[in-house]
């Protein structure tokens, strides 16, 4: 019998006008090959967040959708929801 | 009725009828009990007593729905299962509209996760370390429900005008009505005085800003990321997300 475990990302969503990239790793334990257990951790990569620590998938869609227009756009939202 | 061998000889038999309506009548002491039957060009089975209850298979369609014996529809009429006999697991790829047909009726997602709340500062968040930092998570829906409790060993360098709840598992919505808020149920070792802890996420966001009063009846302030000290603190929200 062997046990192994697997860390994969399993889905991968763009969301809102900000374009922000939801992640959803799946962390998968198997029995002999067969799937007996999945659990999920979610994070949200916004157009402000450094993705340096990211996976390739995620960096690349970072740079897919997090251009300069968004990140211009997503910075104003901020400052226009500053409560100061 | 017709019986053939396939190529490998295998006994298939065949009813051939010209017309809509029953193909075999199941009877019990003379009274038929349940047909298996066409219409148009759907299959059915079941049952022919009372108002009857069976499913038509519409493979041209991509579904299947209740209706009598006969393949005559009836809507909102037959149970799946019943209190004390109930069908086990449903697996779903889609999803499951409940109290109405419409969009808003559908619920599309329940999903259970972890997520990792980080307390940090609006401008920048580097070289902390926690004692606890925990979060969970249930989305129902569009509906998402969030508990935390993080507990900073040491704040590390965090700058900012506002102290900043980062992490959560999914962004919130981009309304004016989606700005949820929440209370913190326990707080301690800010760097501030505090006698209320509470916060809500902006919307259109993943992060919350973290809110007090210094006592009652004062007005309600933004803590800063130079107020988050070593804070411990547990919360749970409720917000709604568009994905």
């Amino acid at each position: 019998m062997a046990l192994t475990e697997e860390t994969v990302q399993d889905k991968l969503e763009i969301v809102g006008d900000f374009k922000h990239i939801q992640v959803r790793t799946a962390t998968i334990i198997k029995k002999d090959g067969v799937e007996i257990s999945r659990s999920f951790h979610r994070h949200v990569v916004a157009p402000n967040s450094d993705v340096s620590g990211e996976s390739d998938d995620v960096k690349a869609l970072a740079t897919q959708f997090h251009t300069d227009a968004i990140k211009t756009a997503y910075a104003k939202h901020l400052a226009e929801s500053d409560p100061n | 009725m017709s019986n053939a061998r396939d190529t490998a000889k295998n006994l298939k038999t065949g009813l051939n009828v010209a017309a809509a309506g029953s193909i075999i009548d199941v009877q019990k002491a003379n009274s038929t009990v349940g047909q298996i039957s066409n219409i148009g060009n759907d299959f059915v089975v079941g049952s022919s007593t009372g108002s009857g209850a069976g499913l038509r298979f519409d493979g041209s369609g991509n579904l299947m729905y209740p209706s009598n014996s006969l393949g005559n529809s009836r809507d909102n009429a037959v149970d799946l299962g019943a209190s004390s006999v109930r069908f086990k697991d449903l697996y779903l790829g889609g999803g499951a509209y409940l109290g109405g047909t419409g969009a808003s009726n559908k619920l599309d997602d329940y999903e259970e996760g972890t997520w990792t709340p980080v307390l940090g500062g609006s401008t920048s968040t580097s070289g902390q370390s926690y004692s606890v930092q925990a979060g969970t998570y249930t989305k129902i829906g569009n509906t998402v429900n969030a508990h935390a409790y993080i507990a900073l060993s040491s704040v590390g360098t965090v700058s900012g005008t506002y102290a900043y709840i980062m992490g959560f598992p999914f962004n919130v919505t981009n309304s004016n009505g989606s700005y949820p808020a929440f209370p913190i149920g326990y707080f301690a070792g800010l760097g501030q005085n505090v006698s209320s802890l509470g916060g809500y996420l902006n919307k259109n966001t993943p992060t919350a800003y973290v809110t007090f009063r210094q006592g009652a009846g004062t007005s309600i302030q933004y803590l800063s990321a130079g107020g988050i000290g070593a804070a411990a603190i547990i919360f749970s929200i409720t917000y709604n997300t568009a994905a």
